[in-house]
């Protein structure tokens, strides 16, 4: 029956990646194909579905097609559209600061602490300001850590005190001054409208404050904060996903080496 | 007071910010220009990262700095990669930041720089000091979001605060939370003969100040606030703090007699009602060094997409803030 308009003949598709021009893949390169979901504040209607279509063609996406709608009550609408996205990357220039200590095992880091600064080092942690997601922190402090990696509670040479959640600034300072913490972790996870940023500089401001900046290594975690952003905030090192309790124990000891605290 | 007359008359002037975007750069970039007319030596450096062009949290577009011959700048040495100037590296310094080393170069053509300085007030105050030793006639100290600290009088000499659209959608709202820390940043000196009294001791505990001077041998009011109101007794009338006054201090406060000393006002963390009812009781909140705070500038447009009638907001400010001048450096210039 059917001669089939698809032809199975045509092999011409683009293959030519470009590295300078990188564009989403979808089944063939440089096709551009992306799909995407949002909501909009209008009632379940043809305008809608036109407004989703008008919205994806200003982001830059390429004969889009609405390819499912659902009525979300109230006056909402919930959009997928499918569509090319014309835009490229050029991903012979991304530049992306990490933090760059050699990463040493938990043996290790205790075995340079015994070396080189002769007694425990306090860390003082804590998940900060309105959040309540001790996920990040709890991998990274707890005696079990996260995926085989042990947390800095299992470390020998380290002394640890995880205040938990939504703990204030001034609570996390002033332990930190109780104890004579050699490193303060903040753990920001909840990060809706940037409100992460200004609790992140009240502590740096607190800690300037009270004159102990000098002496404490300020360390911030969490799947949005990068090394760039921890310098942008006055931190001194910022660690994304994917960190682990020695990545952040190794900084500490050797930084704290580097600017001579003991 | 004008930039160009502030330009004259300080040596150390730090920019602070109400929040991101309030136009911290585009007063840098006025200062530096005014310092070019005026063949002044300028030195440039930063708390945070400057002259990046985007911004790393919102993704929006920043000003780009750019560095007559003759500046002086102390960055971190990953930002040198980014320099359109020809520079010379003059000292590598050993204070260390994520971006690399801090380096102090001379811009010897003129160019688009990157500045990121160190990260620690201690630090800013030595490579600030080190460039006017090296021949710098003033060093311009650059903010980072809504960070302070860098305002006070034991780092800079004088400071401007930047405020902006960015900080709320409604404008009362903007002039209020400007208004609080204007308020903050120009509180009164406590009286001489109170501060002879305090010169004795080494200002790194909580003093109680009533018939005698008491050490108390407190570090911190942070999370100490009730073993600190145990000593205070009926003669106390003034309490100095060394470090942060935050709100819930001055909360439990409410009720005494008592005044607050604070070494300045980089040192206040609390929320404008705590302040205001805690002045409404009769207290009073004192620094034992006042800040300079040479004017506000104000930048009406929001990079969100919204923007207050310029000069609406520039007539309001003003009135909210006297005495303090309010500019806006791009709709009227600097008052050059």
């Amino acid at each position: 029956m059917s001669s089939g308009l698809y032809s199975m003949e045509k092999k011409d598709f683009d293959k030519t990646f470009d590295k300078t021009r990188v564009k989403a893949y979808g089944d063939t390169m440089n096709d551009g194909k992306v799909q995407l979901s949002f909501t909009l504040p209008l009632p379940y209607s043809d305008e809608a579905k036109e407004a989703a279509r008008q919205l994806a063609l200003k982001m830059g996406i390429e004969e889009p097609n609405v390819t499912y709608m659902m009525d979300l009550g109230v006056g909402y609408t919930f959009f997928v559209v499918y569509g090319s996205c014309i835009h490229s990357v050029d991903a012979t220039k991304i530049v992306v600061p990490k933090v760059e200590t050699n990463t040493m095992s938990m043996d290790e880091v205790d075995e340079y602490i015994r070396k080189n600064i002769g007694r425990k080092v306090v860390v003082v942690g804590a998940c900060t300001g309105t959040d309540a997601h001790t996920v990040g922190i709890d991998a990274i402090m707890n005696m079990k850590g996260y995926a085989g990696h042990y947390g800095l509670e299992r470390y020998q040479m380290i002394e640890v005190y995880n205040l938990g959640s939504q703990v204030p600034n001034e609570v996390l300072v002033a332990k930190a001054i109780e104890v004579n913490a050699d490193a303060i972790l903040v753990s920001q996870v909840v990060t809706q409208k940037n409100v992460h940023i200004p609790n992140m500089t009240e502590l740096v401001e607190l800690v300037e404050a009270e004159g102990i900046r000098d002496r404490v290594i300020l360390v911030a975690g969490g799947p949005r904060i990068s090394h760039e952003l921890a310098k942008e905030l006055g931190y001194d090192a910022g660690f994304g996903a994917g960190s682990f309790a020695e990545d952040v124990a190794s900084f500490i000891v050797q930084e704290m080496v580097a600017r001579g605290i003991k | 007071m004008n930039l160009a007359c502030a330009l004259d008359t300080y040596k150390k002037i730090s920019i602070i910010g109400m929040s991101k975007n309030t136009g911290k750069t585009v007063v840098l970039n006025e200062l530096i220009n005014i310092c070019n007319l005026n063949k002044k030596i300028v030195s440039l450096t930063s708390i945070g990262v400057d002259g990046e062009g985007k911004d790393i949290v919102y993704k929006t577009r920043k000003p780009k700095i750019y560095a007559y011959e003759g500046t002086l700048i102390a960055t971190a040495e990953e930002t040198l990669k980014s320099f359109t100037a020809k520079y010379e590296i003059l000292d590598i310094l050993p204070f260390s930041t994520s971006l690399g080393r801090i380096v102090i170069v001379r811009i010897i053509r003129d160019g688009f720089v990157l500045i990121a300085g160190p990260d620690s007030n201690k630090e800013i105050k030595d490579v600030s000091d080190m460039m006017l030793n090296i021949g710098a006639e003033v060093v311009l100290v650059d903010g980072a979001l809504n960070r302070k600290t860098q305002g006070s009088p034991s780092i800079t000499d004088a400071c401007i605060l930047s405020t902006g659209a960015s900080l709320s959608r409604d404008m009362n709202i903007t002039i209020k939370k400007t208004k609080h820390v204007v308020d903050m940043l120009s509180l009164k000196c406590v009286d001489e003969l109170i501060k002879s009294r305090l010169g004795d001791f080494e200002l790194n505990n909580v003093i109680l100040i009533g018939e005698d001077v008491i050490d108390t041998g407190i570090k911190t009011s942070l999370g100490r606030e009730d073993e600190i109101l145990d000593k205070v007794d009926e003669y106390t009338k003034y309490i100095f703090i060394p470090g942060s006054l935050t709100s819930s201090f001055l909360n439990k406060l409410k009720g005494l007699k008592v005044d607050v000393i604070v070494k300045d006002g980089t040192k206040l963390f609390c929320q404008r009602e705590d302040y205001e009812s805690f002045i409404r009781t009769g207290n009073n909140i004192y620094v034992l060094d006042k800040i300079n705070l040479i004017c506000v500038t104000q930048n009406p447009v929001s990079p969100f997409g919204y923007y207050y009638d310029p000069k609406k907001f520039l007539n309001e400010l003003k009135n909210a803030l006297f005495p303090i001048e309010v500019f806006d450096v791009l709709y009227e210039g600097g008052g050059l």
